[in-house]
């Protein structure tokens, strides 16, 4: 590796023999790690049809319970989010560290507000008596019990694997913060929090067909 | 220059925001009319097309080169496989 001498050195892994070479190679990777990651929860969502197919009248009742315009509202934060990584992107690719710093503050800020409201979520369905594990006694007052609870058992599998991947994402944006923060190479910190918008538009992708297909294809 | 490609970049990322938001009330507000059999499809086409918008800007497939977009391309494709011959198999048993 080549060492940096001034904010405009940058550098570049001995592998590559230019900058954008090795950002491309970068891009390359995530958007590879992001269809393993579309492949894991489209196993989900295969799994969701085919007994949505079965049970669909059960499923739809089990769905109605759901409170959809809390989690509506979380849509439009996570949509949010998805607009302010995206113009923090911008931000560091035009070099204005500030604005940056801003951008990527208001996507996590947001993020952690999601993750706030789906718990108080996952707590009034607690209350319900709809967590189907954890020894709760299971208080669906619908037609057939017995499916509505694997409805249920989806519904917290896959908001609970998307939630896990928000805090992941989180996690990959504190860092950025820290990273836009000590600004070492401009274009380098440009680079890494265009990968880690990636990995976030990536979350509001999933969280797009989580609301259409857990809490609206049923009402 | 510059300057202006990056505003007209800021602008374009706030309209297709308000372009998803209009997507998402047109999905919710959709649950309150009875739109029989043609409902699923009309809300999963919502969503696919929100997706569209999202992974085409937001993720800056659009201007990216042609082997990541051959990447995404085949990672769709590959889902599709999953459904249609899980279904295939499914549906005519």
């Amino acid at each position: 590796m080549t060492r940096p001498n001034n904010e405009t050195t940058v550098i570049v892994a001995h592998q590559f023999e230019t900058l954008e070479q090795q950002f491309d190679a970068d891009l390359l990777g995530m958007w590879l790690f992001l269809a393993t990651e579309a492949l894991l929860f489209s196993g989900a969502f295969l799994a969701l049809a085919v007994y949505y197919h079965q049970f669909y009248d059960t499923f739809s009742a089990a769905a109605r319970e759901l409170h959809w315009l809390l989690a509506g509202f979380n849509s439009v934060l996570l949509l949010t989010s998805g607009l302010a990584v995206a113009l923090a992107e911008q931000a560091a690719k035009t070099h204005r560290r500030r604005l940056t710093l801003w951008w990527l503050s208001a996507t996590i800020t947001l993020g952690v507000a999601f993750l706030c409201l789906k718990g108080y979520e996952y707590y009034m369905e607690y209350r319900a008596g709809l967590m189907p594990f954890l020894d709760q006694p299971f208080a669906f007052s619908g037609p057939d019990p017995h499916n509505a609870m694997l409805f249920y058992n989806f519904y917290f599998a896959i908001t609970g694997l998307h939630a896990l991947h928000m805090i992941i994402g989180l996690g990959v944006l504190l860092v950025m913060l820290w990273l836009t923060y000590r600004w070492r190479e401009s274009a380098r910190v440009a680079r890494q929090v265009r990968i880690a918008g990636l990995y976030w538009a990536f979350v509001d992708i999933i969280w797009v067909l989580v609301y259409c297909s857990l809490y609206l294809l049923g009402r | 220059m510059d300057n202006d490609k990056d505003t007209r970049t800021r602008h374009r990322f706030v309209g297709l925001y308000f372009l998803l938001l209009g997507l998402l009330g047109a999905n919710m507000v959709g649950t309150l009319i009875d739109a029989g059999g043609l409902a699923m499809p009309i809300r999963l086409s919502v969503a696919g097309v929100m997706v569209v918008v999202i992974a085409t800007s937001f993720m800056r497939l659009r201007e990216s080169s042609p082997l990541v977009r051959l990447v995404a391309v085949m990672s769709l494709l590959w889902i599709m496989f999953l459904f249609v011959l899980t279904f295939a198999d499914f549906l005519t048993r």
